[in-house]
């Protein structure tokens, strides 16, 4: 385990981003204020679609409307102090990046247990505490990250999220088993307030960050003239006070059953994932360069998750998660600053101080929750296709990608099989999830691959090693980038040590499934220790300065380089991140 | 594909195109080839490297080499078509910093005028 200041969760060692074309406000922008707040309502409006979820899970711990406020209001407080976390650029906690919260459907599985079994409201925030704890330790101990969440694991999750949401969207509309079938005026609500926000979208003016509000806002006097309003809207408006401090509920570890705390506890893989891919998301939004993930911002993102389940779990509140939805209208506008979220949050917090504001946003009418729905689903599984092509798939990365898929798309369209036999688990991305988690972490001994040879250091001995490089490469199906950086600095060492008048070389190259690694062996002196800052000048110097200038360039792109001596021969170890 | 060599005209100026690759072995070719470059005051010139596969810090050194005797003998060297290889070795190592280079030959000849 590598602690913190040493790099794993240090900031210094965040990749350099280069800013993609077509980006409206990056993460460090800072947008005008009203722009900022017309953004910030945005997003607490598709928020506040999710605001669904805390209430189905406090229908399954009590029928009270009362604690189902309660949890709700407290809930809101627990996905703002999730949203705060995560825009933190100081210290080992939080990624830096906009991500607006929301609140887990993946737990509500989990919740639906704690709650068949007889628990409560403190009962189940024990088990999010447990579950939170967990979650930050797994976040020190996770530091081949890539190994164990992969692309193409985190792409499976990223389109399941959205096929989540598209789910989630037809139960609003009552196109599920149990479901009132939307009537003419419904679907013609969904597909005028899809249009107008699609039309904003390509309209290339400013009014195209605000597509979502432009929809609704088209939409929603068409849905109250059709009568989409909740029938007891007024009742339910009267009823709840103006403002109301949520009280917590105490955790209750007495109470705490296995069989849930392991449905909570297995759950964790899922939110795992979910973070792993929205975070990879949002950085692969940001960055024009993004090839692959970077860790230590996901880490940190990881870290906050994991503290912010854990408080949502000492006052009893619901797991709060990233809120897809609102993240994948912030890629697909381009405003990825994190100014935009900190204002949600100011936002959310007299919501969740006031039941009747929360009352309003419950109360938006079910077709145009939906449509806000259904918009942003797209965007995310093309995200998430993005994410899973963004290494050539092999037959083993194929196999992770089309079992994930496969699992969490049967339990989409054949829920009740799953729900009778795996009711913790029967939810797509929970399943879908799973099933590509394992898959990648059973197989990923296959992926380990050898390849050696043996260099006697002649004239053509430069372009004998970058041939043999580019074969192994394509055989292995390596990133264009990663082959280029090997054979470049493969080459380039050859070149050295022949002109050293080393005779032979032995070289091994071994794949590992986030890297590639080349060890050469010889007899001889070390090659000298490249300096940290170079200057084309230095090939113009003496022996020493220009050798030191040429391990610095072969080494320039690798992301490790290590030297030593074993029984009298010189050992060089070069790696390569793929 | 060993160093091959080829000078045309384009406009009245030099278009030197070096194809194959320059390690240590083949670098004194490439030297011996553009040795003749900015022997005189105010000479222009453009070395095309789109053929170019793999250029290695021996490569690099002679490609400094003749612009400096260009600086020194006040002319213009113009660099074109780097292929996606080389440009990423010219870019970490830092020439692209010190040289000029364009797309194509046209814009470098535009770039001379």
């Amino acid at each position: 385990m590598i602690g913190i200041g040493q790099g794993y969760f240090a900031r210094r060692f965040d990749r350099p981003v280069s800013r993609p074309p077509g980006i409206v406000y990056g993460p460090d922008d800072i947008p005008p204020w009203s722009t900022g707040l017309g953004l910030a309502l945005q997003h607490v409006a598709i928020q506040s679609v999710y605001f669904v979820v805390p209430a189905v899970i406090a229908s399954s711990l009590s029928p009270d409307p009362a604690d189902a406020t309660r949890f709700l209001c407290l809930s809101i407080l627990a996905a703002v102090l999730y949203q705060i976390l995560m825009i933190l650029t100081r210290g080992p906690v939080g990624a830096g990046y906009a991500i607006p919260a929301a609140h887990s459907p993946t737990m509500i599985s989990a919740y639906a247990l704690a709650g068949a079994t007889g628990l409560g409201f403190g009962a189940a925030g024990a088990m999010l505490m447990l579950a939170g704890a967990m979650a930050v330790a797994l976040t020190f101990v996770m530091k081949r990250l890539r190994v164990l969440l992969p692309n193409e694991v985190a792409g499976v999750v990223v389109i399941l999220l959205g096929v989540a949401l598209v789910i989630v969207g037809t139960e609003r509309l009552g196109l599920q088993p149990g479901g009132h079938a939307p009537d003419t005026s419904a679907v013609g609500v969904l597909v005028l307030s899809l249009v107008v926000m699609v039309l904003a979208a390509l309209s290339r003016t400013r009014a195209a960050p605000f597509a979502v509000m432009l929809g609704i806002g088209v939409g929603l006097p068409l849905a109250l003239l059709a009568g989409h309003l909740d029938a007891n809207a007024g009742q339910l408006l009267a009823d709840s006070p103006w403002l109301a401090v949520p009280r917590p509920w105490a955790p209750r570890f007495d109470q705490a059953e296995p069989l849930p705390l392991l449905a909570f506890l297995l759950t964790l893989v899922a939110i795992k994932a979910n973070t792993v891919g929205t975070l990879a998301m949002v950085q692969r939004a940001s960055d024009a360069g993004w090839s692959r993930a970077d860790a230590p911002p996901i880490r940190r993102g990881l870290l906050a998750n994991g503290l912010a389940m854990m408080a949502a779990g000492a006052t009893g509140a619901a797991c709060p998660a990233q809120a897809t939805a609102a993240v994948g209208l912030s890629i697909a506008t381009g405003t990825l600053a994190r100014r935009i979220v900190l204002l949600g949050a100011l936002l959310l917090i007299p919501i969740a101080l006031s039941p009747k504001l929360a009352m309003l946003f419950v109360l938006v009418p079910e077709p145009l929750k939906a449509a806000m729905l259904f918009y942003v689903a797209g965007f995310i599984m093309a995200q998430g296709c993005q994410l899973v092509t963004a290494r050539l798939l092999d037959t083993r990365r194929m196999l992770i990608v089309a079992f994930g898929l496969s699992a969490g798309i049967a339990v989409a369209v054949a829920p009740q099989a799953f729900t009778s036999t795996l009711p913790a688990l029967a939810s797509p991305l929970t399943i879908g999830s799973l099933v590509a988690f394992v898959i990648n972490l059973v197989t990923v001994p296959l992926v380990a691959r050898r390849a050696t040879l043996a260099l006697p250091l002649q004239a053509d001995a430069s372009r004998e090693v970058t041939e043999w490089c580019a074969t192994v490469a394509a055989s292995w199906a390596l990133k264009a980038q990663t082959a280029r950086a090997a054979q470049q600095s493969l080459g380039e060492l050859v070149e050295l040590l022949a002109e050293r008048g080393v005779a032979t070389l032995s070289l091994t190259a071994r794949l590992a499934e986030d890297r590639v690694e080349f060890t050469l062996h010889w007899s001889g002196e070390p090659l000298p220790d490249p300096p940290d800052i170079a200057h084309p000048d230095d090939l113009m110097g003496p022996d020493d300065v220009r050798e030191r200038f040429s391990v610095w360039l072969a080494t320039r792109q690798a992301h490790l380089f290590r030297q030593r001596t074993v029984d009298q021969t010189r050992e060089a170890w070069v790696v390569f991140e793929d | 594909m060993p160093l091959d060599h080829a000078t045309t005209l384009l406009q009245g100026v030099p278009v030197h195109v070096i194809r194959g690759r320059v390690d240590s072995a083949s670098a004194g070719d490439m030297e011996k080839a553009l040795q003749p470059l900015f022997a005189e005051t105010g000479e222009r010139a453009i070395v095309d490297l789109s053929a170019l596969d793999y250029i290695s810090s021996a490569g690099l050194r002679v490609v400094l080499l003749v612009a400096k005797r260009a600086k020194q003998t006040q002319g213009r060297l113009m660099l074109c078509s780097l292929s996606p290889q080389v440009r990423e070795v010219f870019e970490i190592s830092g020439f692209l910093k010190i040289l000029d280079v364009a797309p194509d030959p046209a814009a470098a000849l535009a770039a001379l005028e």
